[in-house]
């Protein structure tokens, strides 16, 4: 197979997880990303950094499929995904989080994370109608699961409230629960300690930390640059829409264009 | 039996084919579309069933069969471009659909023009022909004919409700009905869960599309006779008010509200001239002091589990 590949001038470094291959995308005359490239090995936290309205975000909804790339690719698992509908990303192992909370905010928190399962359970309609011993046991597989979720990330006694009446941290929390519940290879989080206090961000550090243990790879969005820096394996900045650096922490920390791009210039003269 | 004539049964079970339409806006609801081409489906509906029976002969159960299938056939056909469509365009286009299918039904060579179908074998009728086949004579318990025809067409059509309802309730409690829930709280987040948008907004419609059909083959063979005025925009917003004012989160509101919307006015005589008035008094009432309906999901979870820590307490 590896040879064959070779062969063809494909190559593929199975290490990769992610690769995203200068992705443009433009709104209008807007250029949102400018030719972006960047990848991320298996087992690996990247941290994206840059200024407000740098496109971090606009990078998560090209790689999950809300706003596809304009050209360029960006290659999952060795598939491209760049032309693929959001909810088939998704099945290929890849979740995220949202920067603006999306919770189904009606719905209770247990529910939240069971909908988390749906691309890993099968049940259709007229299992779900008559209730079949396959649908039954699916059903408590998923229930099971979201609870253990929820017990891991400290939201079991909330699992009957609305998800919508959770306090901010919680709700926070509940995303990453919902997004993990997909069985993601690479988990996009936008902003996870936006709004939390030194002691929930730490322990957020300690809870990211054990998935990474597990082997999950992971991309995050975080303006706290304490807690991206600590978290992050590297760090890829942006600014205007391109990468302006790439690098461990502390070189990124250190580049003068990053430094530039947060604190400005100091003009000459 | 001075005290129940055929008449209230007959009412009573108006309200059992309002509470069928009801459901058929919530299933369409429940992944957040409004659909206003109810009326159109009921209609494709009502007439499948009557032109079945009459033209073809066929048996009550495979009309009505019938009355199903083919408003779910029309429902791919036109939800494949009209689902793209969010909000108000999906509703205005639905509207636009309900009324192209009321003119072609007022054209075409087989359907009687505005006259619409008449004659049509009464329901109670039809499930009067296996007794008498089994050698049933007399109805029993002294009833009257008529009224024993009445109460077998309302047993009917409550059991094909019950046996909906129980079906419903289990599949907005499984897999496929959190999908919609995720789909109509969110639709972005729901795509982000590997949720397939199209594929069940297209399941929820064609649901609610065969849901109003059956309601449409039942009315038909209610009321005996079927004209297109009776399919008309007035229909879809007495529909659309049993679910919005009864509660379009949980599956008792719609039928909570078509049961009172239908019932009120007869129990109160003097208001059916008003009908169409007190619909719309009750509609902005209601939207004025329970925006979400009358039964709404907190107020269901909080009597469950109110009802929850009695039980515990007893235990």
């Amino acid at each position: 197979m590896t040879a064959k590949r070779e062969e063809k001038g494909l190559n593929i470094d199975n290490m990769d997880l992610l690769r995203i291959e200068h992705v443009t995308r433009t709104f209008g005359g807007l250029m949102a990303l400018n030719d972006i490239s960047f990848s991320i090995k298996k087992g690996e936290i990247v941290g994206l950094i840059g200024p407000n309205g740098a496109g971090k975000t606009t990078l998560f909804n090209a790689i999950t499929g809300v706003f596809p790339p304009t050209s360029g690719s960006i290659i999952f698992s060795n598939v491209a995904i760049d032309r693929l509908p959001a909810h088939q990303i998704t099945v290929l192992g890849l979740a995220r989080t949202f920067q603006n909370i999306r919770l189904f905010k009606e719905l209770t928190v247990l529910e939240n994370v069971m909908i988390g399962r749906h691309t890993r359970t099968k049940s259709g309609m007229f299992r779900g109608m008559f209730k079949t011993p396959a649908e039954r046991r699916e059903e408590a597989d998923t229930r099971a699961r979201a609870l253990a979720l929820l017990e891991r990330l400290g939201l079991k006694k909330r699992a009957q409230d609305p998800a919508g009446s959770l306090p901010y941290g919680e709700q926070r929390r509940l995303e990453i629960a919902r997004a993990l519940a997909t069985d993601p290879k690479l988990l996009l989080l936008d902003e996870p300690a936006a709004g939390m206090n030194e002691s929930e961000t730490d322990a957020l550090h300690e809870l990211l930390q054990s998935f990474k243990e597990e082997g999950l790879s992971m991309l995050v969005v975080e303006h706290d640059m304490g807690f991206v820096m600590r978290l992050s394996d590297r760090v890829v900045c942006l600014n205007f829409g391109a990468k302006i650096a790439e690098g461990r922490p502390e070189e990124v920390q250190s580049h003068p264009l990053v430094i530039e791009a947060y604190l400005g210039r100091e003009e000459a003269g | 039996m001075e005290w129940l004539n055929p008449y209230q049964v007959q009412i009573a079970t108006f309200v059992l084919i309002n509470i069928l339409l009801a459901l058929s806006v919530y299933i369409t609801l429940a992944t957040g579309q409004l659909s206003l081409g109810q009326a159109g489906f009921m209609s494709i509906g009502a007439y499948t069933a009557g032109l079945f029976v009459k033209v073809l002969g066929w048996p009550l159960l495979a009309a009505l069969g019938m009355s199903m299938i083919t408003p779910a056939v029309v429902a791919l056909v036109i939800g494949w471009p009209t689902l793209r469509l969010r909000g108000l365009y999906l509703a205005i286009a639905t509207l636009g659909f309900g009324e192209v299918v009321r003119v072609i039904i007022l054209n075409l060579p087989f359907t009687g023009g505005a006259l619409g179908l008449k004659g049509l074998p009464s329901l109670g009728t039809m499930l009067m022909e296996p007794l008498k086949a089994m050698g049933m004579t007399k109805p029993p318990f002294g009833l009257s004919v008529p009224l024993f025809k009445a109460l077998m067409a309302f047993i009917f059509i409550l059991i094909i409700i019950l046996l909906v309802f129980w079906l419903l309730a289990r599949l907005m409690n499984a897999r496929v009905g959190r999908a919609f829930s995720a789909i109509r709280s969110d639709e972005v987040a729901a795509q982000a869960m590997g949720i397939p948008l199209q594929t069940y907004k297209m399941l929820s419609f064609v649901m609610g599309s065969m849901l109003a059909g059956l309601g449409g083959g039942l009315f038909a063979f209610v009321t005996t006779a079927i004209a297109p005025e009776d399919f008309s925009y007035h229909r879809v917003v007495e529909m659309l008010s049993f679910a919005v004012i009864g509660g379009s989160e949980v599956l008792w509101g719609p039928v909570l509200g078509a049961i009172l919307l239908t019932a009120l006015p007869e129990v109160l005589r003097i208001l059916s001239d008003y009908k169409m008035l007190f619909y719309g008094f009750t509609l902005l009432l209601v939207m004025a002091l329970r925006p979400r309906g009358l039964l709404t999901l907190d107020m269901v979870r909080f009597w469950r589990r109110r009802f929850k820590s009695v039980a515990n307490d007893e235990a």
